[in-house]
């Protein structure tokens, strides 16, 4: 489903040429759970913003699906991520002013999805995810482990096929962090790739292949 | 600490210039404008008031009221008999008398013609009532004989050089009559009776008041009444006074006096011989607008400088985690306001001394004696400054080291209430102002461009003083004058009237007298009021005044009349107004005039006059204008022509002549809503830019501050139009709010400022659309290129794991 050839990306300031990643060759099939492990600034996160076409890379290719996200264009991009990708961050990212359920609501919204259907899939998915009665709070009314899982109801509201996890646990005590993991691989067992970043080895046990990553290169 | 806070602001404004320098140049410019605007309106406020002991004067004038022709209100008396005023009425302590004579005279002196266009005469204390500077003359025997003229020091210096002329005889014809008795200093230009030639008012006979010619000239006149409770007293004997002489003065209606204090003769209206020289109305709205615009640049001051400390929230939230208090955050903020503050005055004193001259020319007043760095205004000014700056700096220190205190510094970097109420604010007066600018610019174009119902361009009316008939000593004949021009090549048309087709008053002296007419087929027989002039007969096609109705009648026809639409709808309804016959005088043995047709209304006098029924006579005998237009391009030759031609027809005789383009007559006109219209527009532009300044500042931060938020919209999903959505829905509340107020406080400016005009236009309605469509440019664009900007940043800086 995705595959990075000779890829690599480079941070240049006036004085200053900063390798973040480095001729990274990598195939991810589909349905697969792939955790990327490594020290902090050995870039985990550039790699993860590159797949979920956040960010581009200096040179090489990404390949989704077979297209070559080199050739998309800004909406074709967007596109794209509002289809296939979603996003789980470890802090969370949810909007402060909107509540739980407009945080759910978002990606619907941006696909312009009528308001009926809006309304069933994100109040069943709560109910779900056991937030029904969290619906009208706003974030900061939330405990860490309930945040991530409206970031995770988020991220799945609009059944992406890919879905990108930047140490999502990172900001959780090991109880929350493992309502998380299980979550993901629920997942997973549904179908979807998932690609996680974490510090964490029990976490990367979780997944089907572990990549580890040092100074922007893969390393066995 | 005070000079490490001092850095520490020096260094603010280094790190955002453009921020600063909208804010400080904003307030400073805003400051130096309000600085002019309000010389110019102390200037206007001043008027008169720097005659002797100002507050003890007051213009005598009366007023004839009458049952059914309503209050016809004058700003003369009578001359001859005021002096007996002294003598009769205790309580007058002095008087001053001022006449001015509508002849002028074919003078020479040195040898050269000696042009003394308008002289006015004058009792002997109005040197001194006026506070003269005496430059030659004796002071003691300025205006002591009927000969002797006293000469303002601009008329010397343009005739004599650096001579003095004092004892210099001037010529009527070959023989010496006049001498030049002094020179004055130029006086002020706020000044009523401000003049360039005075001559003593004099009376050969002892005052009476029993005389009809004494009862017949009328003029300015003032009183000395030194206590104010004496008015009524004045008022009350001088009523009976004019009782006791009702039949020698021949007024129909109820005479009543009016005293007015002379520091508000210039802005009354409604005297039919003396238009007021400002609209007090215009004062205020200067001041308001002037308070305006000060308000927009402070508010846009206050926003950046909120806005730029709330962008070092974390600075704050850090000096807070090392032991600061509220104390010292708001001493840390009150020092760097007051630098900010500080520089934006220095800046506006050194704008506003720079652009004093600038200023004056413009608006052609004496700025430069009420000037804001001249005591005592100065005083006031430093008060006003520091008034400001103190409140605003106090509340604003007091507000933001509160913020700082009790919020984190992500929500005090992320709410931005009080600056968008003040953007609220802004929006407002921008609305309001742009709305009124426009409005007010559209309608001064309309008034000064608008069909006047005669023709009046590439025109110069000489003003000479002839006879309809072969002339009489002293007198040119007007037929072969009139001859003369039509022989001057390139003069396209002339013509010729008894009243003057630019004239500010509608009185006497510009030949427009107001008089009762009788109407034949009146039930009531009461009179009625109008006008009366006359012209030739072919002065109509001459100035393309229409004819309505009838025909105009030919220079034989001795007792039939034209009337003008105005008379016509007045007085004659419905009926058709030809055959109509109407007399000016109620005796048996009266001529009755028959109308014969009906011209359009052609307005000879500012629209600020309501249109006035008139009738025109077409047989005048003395002729005392003539208009003259010259082809497109040949002003020059025309103009120099016609100065050759008078200057050798008055050369003969005793009358001198004067001429004076109407194009600029009619521009002086309205040279106070010209200025108006210029400080409006100049002060929309202004307001314009700042608040576009203020508003991309706002949105700027606002944006920036909900970067993260827009990120994770971006990662959601959603494309540059769904965040203009988002964000352009916040502002399209402020806008249309800001709107409704704005446009409603416009609405009430501009009714305001056109109840003025008698001569109403639609056109001031399209401030209204102009001001929606240029607001929305103002709000919308800066917030259009903030979020573009946010759209394109990289998200991942905003989204990344600590």
């Amino acid at each position: 489903m995705i595959e990075l050839k000779d890829l690599s990306k480079i941070y240049r300031t006036d004085t200053v040429e900063t390798t973040a990643l480095n001729n990274i060759n990598l195939s991810i099939p589909k349905g697969s759970f792939v955790a990327i492990k490594g020290p902090s600034g050995c870039g985990k996160t550039t790699l993860l913003n590159i797949l979920g076409l956040m960010d581009r890379p200096s040179t090489g290719e990404v390949l989704l699906e077979g297209i070559a996200a080199g050739n998309m264009n800004e909406k074709e991009r967007n596109r794209m991520r509002r289809s296939k990708i979603g996003f789980l961050f470890q802090k969370f990212n949810l909007i402060a002013s909107l509540t739980v359920f407009e945080n759910v609501e978002l990606p619907l919204l941006y696909q312009k999805v009528d308001s009926a259907t809006r309304k069933s899939k994100v109040t069943a998915l709560l109910k779900q995810l056991g937030l029904e009665g969290r619906m009208n709070h706003y974030p900061h009314q939330l405990s860490g482990g309930q945040q991530q899982r409206v970031g995770l109801a988020r991220c799945v509201i609009n059944d992406p096929e890919l879905i990108l996890a930047d140490e999502p646990t990172g900001n959780l005590d090991s109880k929350h962090g493992e309502e998380v993991m299980q979550l993901l691989c629920d997942l997973h067992q549904d179908g979807r790739t998932i690609v996680m970043v974490t510090h964490n080895d029990s976490y990367a046990s979780y997944a089907s292949e572990i990549i580890s990553l040092s100074d922007g290169e893969i390393v066995e | 600490m005070i000079l490490q806070h001092i850095q520490l602001a020096f260094r603010q404004i280094g790190k955002q210039k453009f921020s600063f320098a909208i804010a400080i140049l904003g307030l400073a410019i805003s400051f130096a404008a309000v600085g002019h605007l309000v010389s110019y309106s102390l200037c206007y406020r001043d008027y008169d008031k720097s005659v002797e002991s100002n507050e003890e004067w007051y213009r005598l004038r009366y007023s004839d009221l009458h049952p059914e022709l309503g209050e016809i209100a004058s700003a003369s008396f009578f001359i001859p008999p005021a002096p007996m005023l002294l003598r009769d009425i205790p309580e007058v302590k002095d008087y001053i008398l001022y006449w001015p004579s509508i002849i002028a005279l074919n003078l020479r002196c040195d040898g050269k013609p000696f042009q003394m266009e308008e002289r006015v005469f004058v009792s002997a204390n109005f040197p001194e009532h006026y506070k003269m500077q005496i430059i030659y003359g004796n002071p003691d025997s300025l205006l002591s004989d009927r000969n002797g003229i006293l000469i303002s020091e601009s008329i010397s210096k343009s005739f004599f050089g650096d001579v003095n002329p004092v004892g210099k005889s001037i010529y009527v014809g070959e023989n010496p009559r006049y001498y030049i008795s002094g020179v004055f200093a130029d006086l002020k230009s706020n000044l009523h009776l401000k003049h360039d030639y005075y001559s003593l008012w004099y009376n050969d006979d002892e005052a009476s008041s029993n005389s009809e010619d004494d009862w017949y000239l009328t003029g300015h006149v003032r009183l000395r009444i030194s206590d104010k409770e004496d008015i009524k007293l004045v008022e009350r004997k001088l009523n009976q006074m004019l009782e006791h002489y009702r039949s020698v003065i021949g007024q129909t209606g109820t005479l009543q006096v009016h005293l007015d204090p002379i520091s508000k003769i210039h802005f009354m209206p409604g005297l039919k011989d003396d238009a007021p020289t400002m609209s007090i109305m215009n004062i205020w709205s200067i001041l308001a607008l002037s308070l305006m615009i000060l308000a927009v640049a402070l508010i846009n001051f206050l926003i950046i400088i909120g806005l730029s400390w709330k962008k070092r929230g974390d600075e704050f939230y850090f000096r807070r985690a090392v032991g600061a208090g509220k104390s010292e955050l708001f001493w840390q903020m009150i020092w760097e306001y007051s630098l900010y503050y500080g520089i934006s005055v220095l800046i506006a004193l050194g704008l506003y001394a720079a652009t004093m001259g600038i200023f004056r020319d413009l608006v052609q007043a004496d700025t430069f004696s009420y000037s804001v760095l001249r005591l005592p205004y100065a005083a006031y000014a430093v008060a006003a400054i520091l008034g400001i700056g103190l409140s605003s700096g106090w509340l604003m220190s007091l507000r933001h080291s509160r913020v700082m205190l009790h919020q984190n510094a992500w929500h005090s970097v992320h709410k931005h209430r009080g600056s968008m109420f003040l953007l609220f604010m802004q929006m407002i007066i921008s609305f309001a102002f742009i709305a009124v600018a426009f409005s007010v610019s559209q309608h001064y174009s309309f008034i000064r461009h608008q069909d006047l119902g005669w023709e009046s361009k590439n025109t110069i009316q000489y003003k000479f003083l002839t006879l309809n008939d072969e002339g009489r000593h002293g007198y040119y004949d007007g037929r072969i004058l009139r001859q003369r021009i039509r022989e001057i090549p390139s003069v396209a048309k002339e013509s010729v009237s008894n009243f003057n087709v630019a004239s500010k008053n509608l009185d006497d002296n510009n030949g427009l007298h107001e008089i009762q007419v009788f109407l034949s087929n009146s039930d009531t027989n009461a009179p009625i009021r109008a006008y009366l002039s006359s012209c030739m007969p072919d002065f109509f096609a001459a100035r393309k005044v229409r004819l309505l109705q009838g025909h105009i009648p030919t220079e034989d026809s001795d007792s039939r009349v034209v009337i003008n639409e105005r008379f016509a709808k007045a007085f004659l309804g419905s009926e058709n107004p030809l055959g109509n016959k109407l007399s000016f005088d109620q005796d048996e043995e009266s001529t009755w005039y028959e109308v014969s047709a009906v011209v359009e209304d052609s307005w000879y006098f500012p629209t600020h006059n309501e249109m006035i029924p008139l009738i025109y006579l077409l047989k005048p005998n003395v002729i005392k204008y003539y208009q003259i237009t010259w082809q497109e391009g040949y002003k020059q030759e025309v103009i120099s022509a016609l100065e050759e031609l008078f200057a050798d027809v008055a050369a003969g005789g005793v009358f001198g002549y004067s001429s004076r383009e109407i194009e600029t007559e009619q521009d002086a006109f309205y040279a106070q809503d010209r200025i108006y219209k210029n400080i409006s527009l100049f002060m929309a532009i202004f307001v314009v830019l700042l608040a576009v300044m203020g508003i991309y500042a706002v949105s700027s931060v606002t944006v920036h501050a909900q970067m993260k938020d827009i990120s994770i919209r971006k990662v959601c999903g959603a494309e540059l139009p769904d965040l203009l959505k988002l964000y352009f829905r916040n502002y399209l509340y402020l806008y249309t709010g800001s709107g409704i107020i704005g446009l409603y406080l416009a609405y009430n400016l501009i009714s305001i400022y056109a109840d003025r005009f008698t001569l109403k236009t639609g056109s001031s309605r399209l401030g209204y659309p102009v001001a929606i469509l240029l607001m929305a440019l103002v709000v919308f664009v800066p917030l259009y290129i903030n979020i573009l900007k946010a759209y394109k940043a990289d998200a991942n800086r905003y989204l990344q794991t600590d």
